[in-house]
């Protein structure tokens, strides 16, 4: 019982802490996370920069803090559309007739079974490195999930008896949509967004340190990945500024998704008895 | 045999239209070969009506002032002859400079799926001996922490700490002393998924009769879980065989980036920051015949071997 509840507090105030800090950026970062030369070059963690420097002498801390912004704000605007895309495409391909719901649910499989990766590869291979490019090729795949989940929840919701007997009483498509359907599919696409809003800042970040997402000089947490690259054996300390970011950040949104789950389905257990 | 035939035909199916999305994806770019062409053709400056001309007599020798379906058409007869195009940076085939690396990926991905099954294998066994446990809460922990864990992080601190504490080399050609510790960081990141399913699927066996009866006859927890129902648990692993080939494919991307494995995902990464653009088709193509390929062998493998897969599937969904 306390276990879902467990997780997903803890989650949701470790991305609290995320969100706020980086909201706060400009009053807790201690330099200007452009600026060159405020400290020694590539200095190694610790005193005044207690995350180090990078090869320009600029603060890392301050550049975490400051990078979270765009980060957490791309992706959340990227996450938006894809369910806004998904749920869209999952109500339309659930309420239609067999025929279509068996060629547009193949479909979906068929996407979701894809590595997203490769797709955002080819997108960013033919257009050019772009923090866009990436979030762009992340738009074309990563909307299935979302439908997939929509539409059985669709299917499903409208086989319930209380579904049957409404549309037996002449409820309209948009009434059942309301009534029936809408309050099943807030609960599974919450846990499903969760998780997949972890995914998309793993999969953003580890394609920009390839070099593929945000450029540098951006203060990004991807961006700063893309610079250290190279100089990572030498230098480890500049990939766990950033590399940490995203991990803390992941694994909150991970315990969202998890807790939510295992505490909407003990409500639905409860129910069911 | 009926339905290998159309098992064969569904597959063809899919890599045609997989084909055509990727022939969309291919031509849509902004630009197209002559302006990359033009470009190379550096410091010449040429009057406008040169340009324009050379830019028909370029178009029309590449076919490329033809309609677009017949342009796939023979855009796919080329590609299916095996003609991948030039590396504008090796200058040498596409096809033979993937088929020289192909084998060094292979490696990394098999070992590293090797890896993924023996840990989640073990995590799975552990978790799974008593339900909700703390122990089953821990595990539980340690996955969702290296779900979160990015692959480009765990590979440098694993980098680190080998090159300082085994003198671990990171360059030169792919060899065994080279291998084990990218699988290792692969593998990682493909077990938290595999080592769920498993565990779930562990314990739905053991709530069968045959595991109360082995454990009624005396057997001890772990001897049934390990001799009675790891086996029919496996069933499920199987099914997400394609899934972990995914994870693999795109772990690998990052993984050999990393660790500069010169297999065909560093081979892209490198293409792309060069803005080669046959060895990016060729690694899309590739990728996805696998994808799609290895996605249908394992539904097919898991029909053949267990005809009540369907149904089970089903139940599942």
């Amino acid at each position: 019982m306390t276990r879902g509840r467990g997780l997903l507090t803890a989650g949701v105030v470790v991305l609290a802490v995320v969100v706020l800090t980086t909201l706060a950026a400009p009053w807790l970062a201690p330099f200007d996370p452009v600026a060159q030369g405020v400290g020694p070059r590539m200095a190694a963690p610790g005193g005044v920069h207690w995350l180090g420097t990078d090869r320009f002498g600029r603060d890392t801390a301050s550049r975490v803090l400051h990078g979270g912004r765009t980060t957490l704000l791309q992706t959340g605007a990227t996450m938006l559309a894809v369910i806004a895309v998904g749920a869209a495409v999952g109500i339309a391909i659930g309420l239609a007739g067999s025929r279509l719901d068996d060629l547009g649910r193949r479909l979906v499989d068929g996407i979701v079974a894809f590595p997203a990766v490769i797709v955002i590869l080819a997108f960013v291979g033919l257009r050019g490195p772009s923090l866009a490019a990436v979030l762009g090729g992340a738009l074309l795949v990563w909307w299935a999930p979302f439908a997939r989940l929509t539409r059985s929840l669709v299917r499903s919701a409208l086989a319930e008896p209380s579904a049957v007997a409404a549309r037996a009483l002449g409820a309209s498509r948009a009434h059942l949509l309301r009534t029936e359907v809408w309050p099943r599919l807030i609960g599974p696409l919450a846990v499903l967004t969760a998780v997949e809003a972890g995914q998309l800042i793993a999969t953003v970040a580890g394609l920009s340190f390839l070099g593929m997402g945000a450029q540098p000089p951006a203060a990004e947490w991807g961006a700063m990945l893309a610079e250290v690259r190279g100089v990572a054996l030498s230098s480890p300390h500049l990939v766990l500024g950033p590399g940490v970011a995203v991990l803390v950040t992941v694994f909150a949104l991970t315990c969202v998704g998890e807790g939510l789950r295992d505490v909407l389905d003990r409500a639905t257990l409860a129910v069911a008895r | 045999m009926r339905a290998l035939q159309r098992a064969v035909a569904g597959t063809v199916g899919i890599l045609l239209v997989a084909s055509v999305v990727v022939f969309a994806l291919v031509r849509s770019a902004p630009g197209d070969p002559v302006d990359v062409q033009l470009g190379e053709s550096g410091g010449v400056s040429l009057s406008e009506e040169d340009e324009a001309r050379i830019r028909a007599e370029r178009l029309a020798e590449l076919g490329l002032d033809r309609p677009l379906p017949e342009q796939y058409l023979r855009w796919l007869l080329r590609m299916a002859g095996g003609d991948w195009g030039t590396s504008y940076r090796t200058g040498q085939p596409v096809l033979d400079e993937m088929l020289d690396r192909l084998p060094a990926s292979v490696a990394l991905g098999a070992s590293g799926f090797g890896v993924a099954v023996l840990l989640a294998c073990g995590l799975a066994l552990l978790a799974s001996r008593r339900p909700d446990g703390p122990v089953d809460q821990v595990v539980r922990l340690v996955t969702l922490a290296a779900v979160a864990v990015p692959s480009f992080l765990l590979g440098t601190i694993a980098l680190q700490i080998a090159t300082g504490a085994t003198g671990y080399r990171i360059a030169g050609p792919a060899s065994l002393d080279r291998l084990w510790l990218p699988a290792l960081v692969l593998g990682i990141a493909v077990t938290p998924t595999m080592s769920r399913v498993l565990r779930a699927a562990l314990v739905a066996e053991q709530g069968r009769l045959y595991a109360v009866a082995a454990l009624a006859r005396g057997a001890s927890p772990t001897r049934m879980l390990l001799r009675h129902a790891l086996r029919p648990a496996l069933g499920p692993v199987l099914i997400l065989g394609g899934l972990a080939f995914a994870s693999l494919v795109t772990g690998s991307i990052i993984t050999e980036a990393v660790f500069t494995w010169p297999g065909v995902g560093l081979f892209a990464v490198d293409a792309i920051a060069a803005q080669d653009y046959p060895v990016v088709q060729a690694y899309v193509v590739l990728a996805t015949a696998l994808v799609v390929l290895v996605n249908r062998g394992v539904d097919l493998a898991a029909r053949l071997v267990d005809p009540r897969q369907d149904a089970r599937a089903e139940v599942v969904a």
